[in-house]
């Protein structure tokens, strides 16, 4: 069995890597690894761009905003030319500040709806930065408890590796499994496989093997030149080949219920494209609905953020979760793989 | 014509047979109908607290008017809940004392609003009187990145299932025999473009009215999909030309597709001086060309001209791209 697995497996890994494919993933190796180094800054802000402008003689506001680090191109010396920074910049919002009656007075302007909530949250932090000029300086009885230490803040350039490797590194064998199969049913090579001896679990182990192995081969060459060493690379080891596992077994189970590449083409990218979803998480963590944590890349690109730069959470759940995935999509996999792809056409 | 027809109901049949039209029309339109369901929770997300039930419940009527409240049962279930995966702080009670519970790997953006609205909600009384003022009725820039997404991968698909038929020739050697028939490299490119066009043309205009509604100027789509014919074309000749057999295509595809995608993305959050690098794109005209169409807002320029650009941008591609693949489509390349 072991030297039928590696006949199979051999001749896979050959097919898989004689083709343009390789190329492709070389070109975007460079491409990626050059964008994270030279092209993505390291302080990138995907939050709102805030414009102010202070109408009032005491000039609380623009204090606040120079005390808070804001640059001077931030502080606008006029509402016609504060209006039309914010119009320009569709990610904005402009602060007008005015002390001139008994109340002072805040507005805001933006573009188009914002949530009740979110506006009370912008009225609160002005409002927590402008109490200490009229007099409210104690703060409140509120305690900050950290459960670990606090995190040291990731470069953006950096924190795009994990993205990356969840939705070009991991996902390869789900579009490249499909591939292939698609190709061994236009050679005919299934039909001559089903009267050999290596049987269904042969087919679908030596399939995910080597897509596991391009996907360490892949992972490894990309995060290395990104980030460096400074990570458990056995713990990432672990992660790209169950991650690798899980995608080739899930696209040779969508595949085989398809005739050609065109066929799939639709349903491959869909599925493709829900299985990303998760980087909205991952850009706004406060967007997490229980549907979403569901996808497999939900905790994939969680847990290699972790592995890649530690804050102490606990991987057990990850690592609980990699191998049952695996399992659950083995079986699916095998399942499919023996009831659908090799009775086909008898 | 003639020609063109003929090779236009014999792809439209190979696609009817193998459900292909069926999958290519259904699965962007239930990408949409999902994205549609999804979008307003997506871009109302703001802040949420795990909060214990053990608060005054001042406090937590207090919250909700910050953030999204998840009502736990006591400190031990915030904890827990504040260990999740996700940026969730918590909000707990010990001896009287208000507690903000952190994980200690929380974006500082998150913290500091949990840290604010907290404060605000003990403090109670406020000082400053708010107003608000929308310049427009703008939709979000996620709403315009995911919408538009999808609208640019509709336009995308008919030229690659196009490109694919062309690959399907060359493995079964249909391609010599056309070879031999009076059929032109421009009738044959034709041929291929219009059947994707008019595929296009139904994803397209499905998706956007799943998306935007009916309130759409639907005549403004029509010259979108017109500027769009020849990028289609395009898609079709690199897909078809380049590949050999449908590895090689997917290598093709995989190149193509986060190009036509990122280029136009990218330019959102690069700044105004910067866009000139851009302008040589034809997807990036074509995205500005969407831009205009459903959100009319901050455009590069405006909508007609985008369409302009658009036009003449990707004429020029694709002639170059016809000297380039001509020889590879047909054999004689005529």
């Amino acid at each position: 069995m072991i030297r039928r697995f590696f006949a199979l497996f051999s001749q896979d890994l050959v097919i898989a890597s004689r083709n343009a494919l390789m190329w492709v993933l070389l070109g975007a190796l460079i491409i990626i690894i050059l964008t994270v180094r030279l092209v993505i800054p390291a302080d990138f802000e995907m939050g709102e761009t805030q414009y102010f402008y202070d109408k009032s003689a005491q000039g609380y506001l623009e204090t606040a905003a120079r005390l808070e680090g804001f640059d001077q191109e931030r502080i606008m010396g006029s509402l016609p030319e504060l209006e039309q920074v914010v119009a320009a910049d569709q990610n904005s919002i402009g602060i007008i500040f005015e002390d001139d009656e008994a109340v002072p007075r805040v507005t805001i302007i933006h573009h188009g709806a914002i949530s009740l909530e979110n506006r009370n949250l912008i009225a609160a932090a002005i409002e927590d930065s402008l109490r200490p000029y009229y007099g409210f300086s104690g703060q409140p009885d509120l305690q900050v408890s950290y459960l670990r230490p606090a995190a040291e803040k990731v470069p953006q350039n950096q924190n795009a590796v994990p993205p990356l490797l969840a939705f070009e590194v991991i996902v390869n064998g789900f579009m490249m499994v499909a591939v292939l199969l698609f190709q061994e049913k236009m050679e005919g090579t299934i039909k001559a496989y089903r009267v050999s001896p290596g049987g269904p679990s042969i087919y679908v182990i030596s399939k995910a093997a080597v897509f596991a192995l391009i996907g360490i081969f892949y992972g490894l060459l990309m995060v290395i030149p990104t980030i460096g060493f400074s990570f458990n690379i056995l713990l990432f080891l672990i992660v790209l080949f169950f991650g690798s596992l899980i995608y080739t077994w899930l696209g040779l189970a969508v595949a085989a219920f398809f005739n050609n590449i065109s066929e799939w083409l639709f349903i491959g990218i869909a599925l493709l494209m829900i299985n990303m979803t998760p980087v909205i998480s991952y850009g706004w963590p406060s967007f997490a609905p229980r549907w979403l944590t569901y996808i497999p890349s939900y905790p994939i690109i969680f847990g290699l953020r972790e592995i890649l730069f530690p804050s102490g959470r606990s991987l057990a759940e990850l690592f609980i979760f990699l191998p049952l995935a695996a399992l659950v999509a083995y079986l699916v996999c095998y399942l499919v793989v023996k009831n659908k792809l090799m009775r086909e056409g008898r | 014509m003639r020609q063109i027809i003929n090779i236009m109901k014999q792809d439209l049949a190979t696609a009817l047979r193998d459900n292909i039209l069926l999958y290519m029309i259904i699965a962007p339109l239930f990408l949409a109908l999902v994205i549609k369901a999804f979008l307003p929770s997506i871009e109302s997300a703001g802040l949420n607290l795990a909060v214990s039930a053990d608060l005054d419940s001042e406090i937590i009527a207090g919250l909700n008017n910050y953030a999204v409240v998840e009502l736990l049962e006591d400190n031990q279930a915030v904890t827990g809940r504040v260990e999740m995966i996700d940026a969730v702080p918590g909000v707990i009670t010990e001896n009287g004392q208000i507690i903000l519970l952190l994980e200690g790997n929380e974006p500082e953006d998150i913290i500091d609003a949990a840290r604010v609205a907290l404060t605000a909600v003990i403090e109670g009384e406020t000082i400053i009187s708010f107003e608000y003022r929308s310049l427009d009725e703008s939709a979000s820039l996620m709403r315009e990145i995911i919408t538009l997404s999808l609208m640019m991968l509709a336009l995308l698909l008919g030229g690659v299932v196009s490109g694919f038929n062309i690959i399907d020739e060359k493995d079964s050697k249909a391609v010599n025999a056309l070879a031999v028939t009076p059929l032109t490299l421009s009738q044959y490119i034709t041929a291929r473009t219009v059947l994707a066009f008019l595929i296009t043309a139904i994803i397209t205009s499905g998706t956007a009215t799943i998306l935007f509604g009916l309130g759409i100027d639907y005549l403004k789509l029509v010259a979108v999909l017109l500027a769009s014919s020849l990028i289609i074309a395009f898609f079709c000749l690199v897909v078809g030309g380049f590949s050999n057999n449908q590895v090689s295509a997917i290598a093709v595809i995989k190149v193509l597709m986060p190009a036509y995608m990122v280029i136009p993305i990218a330019s959102l959050f690069v700044s105004e001086k910067w866009q000139t690098a851009f302008y040589l794109f034809p997807n990036y005209w074509q995205f500005q060309m969407l831009r205009g169409l459903f959100f009319g807002e901050n455009l590069v320029a405006p909508f007609w001209w985008s369409l302009l650009l658009t036009l003449v941008l990707s004429a020029v591609l694709l002639v170059v791209m016809v000297k380039i693949t001509g020889g590879r489509l047909m054999p004689r390349g005529r």
